[in-house]
């Protein structure tokens, strides 16, 4: 919710500072706020907020006002020194003043309304993790970031070769949502033997093209009808650290069941640095450590949530609890039973419908490539249960 | 574009030069550094943070560069900033003249003991 508040803040900016920094100024906003919990550091944290604002906006706003290039070069004096150019003489008018004020005391209010209301009045962005654990939590999330991040690219900035038309071809089609539209877009439309093109849907991406080109695609891949799995081995030629490194991305892209894309996310990224300046190899083929066998896609019908497992009612009620997982974050699930039906509620997340495959294999609605499964001790008691999101799975131990 | 040219460096600048002297960090490892540096009297928000960088980009001062071995899975890109050597030579420059101004306090008995 507050990222949401932030980003709408962020539009009080000239369109220069955020096209340029904008999404920059986001994480760093996204980062503090991750980082200071509590009530005095979240009080601070919003007080720095709004001072950076009313000083800043004012700062930016006569920025954009004026007229005239940045010096090319550093003057040295006399001495050799160079000097640093700010961009403002003397103190701000009395009409910037009054703004910023004005604007920081609708931003302090707004925010105020924002936190007494207890952050369920604005959608907040899917979460994006770095641990394991909370990459299941933001792939268990029906939500997607990607799509989230992909209305904020402006493809304006592109370059008019052929290469920018593909990448922004991509981009029009990843916007309609439409999987198969997208499936069709890579096995028709790309050669991965010859295409160079960065695959991509943020603003970021549009950025990294820009700077540093096109890269090579070496391969992708659709997993099943309902998942497509793109496998990238481009060169980073335009990186400063490490020139004509190789790296891996691997990109998930999941349909529903209306074949309307539901989650795209980065599910592995590696590099691998070329042995010398000169010799640069494709790298090897990869291996994923701790990633399952895909599971079949579902047959049209078959699906738990189309034609459901009957599980007797004792059953379903035996599951209910608590689940921890032993993960960096402390996440847990909640199982809940409710009119004969078995509904789970991720860490922070939304409660999910499950549909049984078996009495002890449970489907997300809607989902192939979720599940949970639980299991029984030598007594015949529910001890804990293992949840899969893509292939990467944790186990849970039920809460005593 | 009127400008104002600045001797000493802007203290958020100066914080930032010295922030990079012997690293390259992105904007929140920047803004932390800050921090760390200033006791936490300096917490550089994004729209200040952001207004310096481009500032000392466009005068040379930083660089930024891409930092792939440093990303994760599901991170988004982030820029990292490293000291040029004309940034470099600016912050000695003014770090020796805040030495000096220390010098002529202490000179002043305006100090006391620890800060010698």
């Amino acid at each position: 919710m507050y990222e949401a508040l932030y980003a709408l803040l962020l539009r009080l900016y000239p369109e220069r500072f955020r096209a340029e920094y904008g999404d920059e100024a986001m994480q760093l906003f996204r980062d503090r706020l991750h980082n200071e919990q509590g009530l005095f550091p979240r009080f601070r944290f919003w007080l720095d907020i709004i001072m950076d604002l009313g000083l800043s906006l004012v700062r930016e706003h006569r920025l954009a006002s004026q007229t005239g290039p940045m010096p090319a070069a550093i003057p040295s004096d006399a001495s050799g020194a160079p000097h640093l150019y700010v961009l403002e003489q003397g103190l701000p008018s009395t009409k910037c003043l009054v703004a910023g004020f004005a604007s920081s005391m609708v931003i302090f209010v707004v925010i105020s309304f924002a936190a007494v209301s207890g952050g369920k009045s604005i959608p907040g962005r899917a979460p994006s993790g770095e641990s394991l654990g909370e990459n299941l939590s933001a792939a268990w999330s029906f939500g997607s970031a990607l799509l989230g991040q992909q209305r904020q690219a402006d493809l304006s900035k592109l370059p008019d070769t052929p290469a920018a038309k593909r990448f922004r071809e991509q981009f029009e089609v990843r916007k309609t949502g439409d999987y198969e539209a997208l499936r069709h877009f890579y096995s028709q439309t790309l050669d991965p033997a010859n295409e160079k093109v960065i695959i991509g849907n943020a603003s970021t991406d549009v950025d990294m093209f820009r700077r540093f080109g096109p890269r090579n695609i070496f391969s992708f891949e659709i997993v099943e009808s309902t998942q497509l799995r793109l496998v990238l081995l481009v060169q980073e030629s335009g990186s400063t650290s490490y020139p004509n490194a190789w790296v891996r991305y691997e990109i998930e892209v999941t349909a529903d069941p209306s074949h309307k894309i539901s989650q795209q996310q980065f599910i592995s990224f590696g590099l691998q640095k070329p042995s010398s300046e000169t010799e640069i190899p494709p790298p090897p083929g990869f291996q994923l450590n701790d990633r399952k066998p895909a599971d079949p896609a579902f047959p049209p019908g078959k699906a738990p949530w189309e034609k459901p497992f009957s599980v007797a009612a004792s059953v379903l009620q035996s599951y209910v609890g608590t689940y921890d997982f032993d993960s960096p974050n402390n996440s847990s699930m909640l199982v809940t039973y409710r009119e004969g039906q078995l509904y789970v509620q991720f860490s922070g997340q939304e409660e999910v419908h499950m549909f049984p495959e078996t009495e002890t294999k449970f489907y997300a609605e809607g989902r192939v490539m979720r599940w949970i499964e639980f299991a029984r001790n030598e007594n015949g008691q529910v001890t804990g249960l293992v949840l899969n999101s893509s292939g990467f799975e944790l186990t849970g131990r039920r809460r005593k | 574009m009127p400008k104002t040219k600045l001797n000493p460096l802007p203290s958020a600048a100066f914080h930032i030069l010295m922030s990079l002297a012997d690293q390259d960090l992105h904007g929140y490892e920047i803004m932390r550094q800050v921090a760390e540096q200033t006791g936490g009297t300096m917490r550089l928000g994004p729209g200040t943070l952001y207004s310096s960088v481009r500032t000392l980009l466009e005068e040379g001062l930083i660089q930024e560069i891409e930092a792939l071995q440093i990303r994760k899975p599901g991170q988004e890109r982030r820029r990292y900033y490293r000291l040029t050597s004309a940034g470099r030579k600016i912050a000695r420059a003014e770090a020796e003249r805040l030495a000096d101004m220390l010098r002529v306090a202490r000179t002043k008995k305006l100090l006391r003991s620890e800060y010698v």
